[in-house]
């Protein structure tokens, strides 16, 4: 290694030990002291804490409601629970685990509220076992192409996938939140996924994404 | 096994988020958070008489005439004043003055930095900093009055970080140059 690669290596660690990570432990702290004053009614604290979160949360939203309206609904609605039961949080878990969560059941609320969720879960439940497959080349795979393929799920699928591949869920998890056995996510998930690799293979999508 | 797809979800995971906040939203929020929940106690109302009726038309005429005035009241006294317009325009000055010294400060020490051919990941950070940048511009324009202090108090903090990382690569950058030329000299003699 270069003399002066070595010192751009060092510059760079330097830089993320120090800033970043006083940074990082400052949002960390940061963070408790924006939620006990959320828990006083703060309307600043309550405004710093939809900062760090709406984006990440909006996201969330769009993934599961594949709807820009529907997820703007659930975000609105989660957002407004979350300052109405932030009394209820005891710094047990993550404050961003906790929103997340608040989020994900409004998500799967306005989903009930359109009546395809639960159709397209029961439906599929009993389709074909899927094959192992060849990896898929890496050109297909970037933000644009994942994002639309995802799009393209069937609802049921593309919950549990967005919820266990993206969210950091587990089958437990996911099962307690949809309702449904572990048996069911993990099904759904792997169904997902090949369903996933076909669209990611299919002419129509890269042709679209180039 | 490993998988392909899920692998490649987890090393991307922060760039799927593409999708911006929509405008408003924060306002909307706000609105349901005013609102009064409403109380769940059941509340027995007396059975109505002629009197009753009376009074509640009476009650409306009077809440509907102190309602009137009081938005005649408030439209007389929500005139944009010389000083709020004033005060507004000290706020852009002063952003839009900062920015520029920051912005000149930070092209000349990129240039510098560029022309020593960096390693991509300082690059990259700098960017996200730009992101950030960004977000916290369009930010000042959804926030709330109220919030404006601690969005710019922020944004300067993100200039400031920007710049003392840019200085502090190029130094160390100078410092292993003026290292190099010296071992060579050494090397020689």
């Amino acid at each position: 290694m270069s003399l002066y690669a070595t010192f751009m290596q060092n510059s760079f660690l330097f830089y993320n030990h120090s800033i970043r990570a006083n940074y990082i432990l400052e949002r960390v702290n940061r963070h408790d002291d924006i939620v006990r004053a959320c828990q006083q009614n703060d309307r600043k604290a309550q405004f710093e804490l939809y900062r760090l979160y709406a984006r990440a949360m909006y996201n969330v939203c769009f993934r599961m409601t594949n709807s820009a309206e529907t997820a703007e609904d659930a975000l609105q609605n989660a957002f407004t629970d979350v300052f109405r039961k932030i009394d209820s949080f005891r710094f047990e878990s993550t404050i961003g685990a906790w929103i997340k969560r608040i989020v994900v059941n409004h998500c799967i609320n306005e989903l009930k509220k359109r009546r395809l969720f639960f159709e397209s879960l029961d439906d599929r439940l009993h389709a074909s076992p899927i094959l192992e497959e060849s990896p898929l080349p890496e050109s297909y795979l970037n933000v644009t192409a994942i994002q639309n393929a995802v799009a393209q799920l069937p609802e049921g699928y593309r919950v549990v996938f967005t919820l266990y591949a993206m969210e950091g869920y587990d089958h437990e998890e996911i099962a307690s939140i949809l309702n449904i056995s572990e048996a069911t996510s993990k099904s759904q998930y792997s169904r997902a996924k090949a369903k996933l690799r076909d669209v990611l293979k299919s002419p129509r999508h890269l042709i679209r994404d180039s | 096994m490993s998988d392909q797809i899920e692998d490649w979800i987890a090393e991307h995971r922060a760039a799927l988020d593409t999708k911006a906040i929509p405008k408003g939203l924060w306002d909307r929020i706000q609105n349901n958070l005013d609102e009064k929940v409403p109380a769940t106690r059941l509340i027995v109302l007396p059975k109505p008489t002629y009197k009753s009726w009376y009074r509640a038309a009476a009650a409306a005429i009077l809440l509907l005439g102190v309602g009137m005035g009081a938005g005649w009241w408030m439209r007389d006294n929500q005139r944009v004043t010389p000083t709020t317009i004033a005060s507004n325009m000290k706020f852009s000055d002063d952003l839009i003055t900062a920015e520029k010294f920051y912005d000149e400060k930070i092209n000349i020490k990129v240039a510098e930095l560029e022309a020593r051919n960096p390693d991509p990941s300082v690059m990259a950070d700098l960017k996200q900093l730009d992101e950030v940048q960004i977000e916290l511009r369009h930010e000042l324009e959804i926030a709330p009055r109220s919030s404006h202090e601690e969005i710019l108090k922020t944004l300067m903090e993100n200039y400031q970080n920007k710049l003392s990382i840019l200085e502090r690569v190029l130094e160390y950058s100078e410092q292993n140059v003026k290292n190099k030329s010296n071992r060579r000299q050494n090397e020689s003699l």
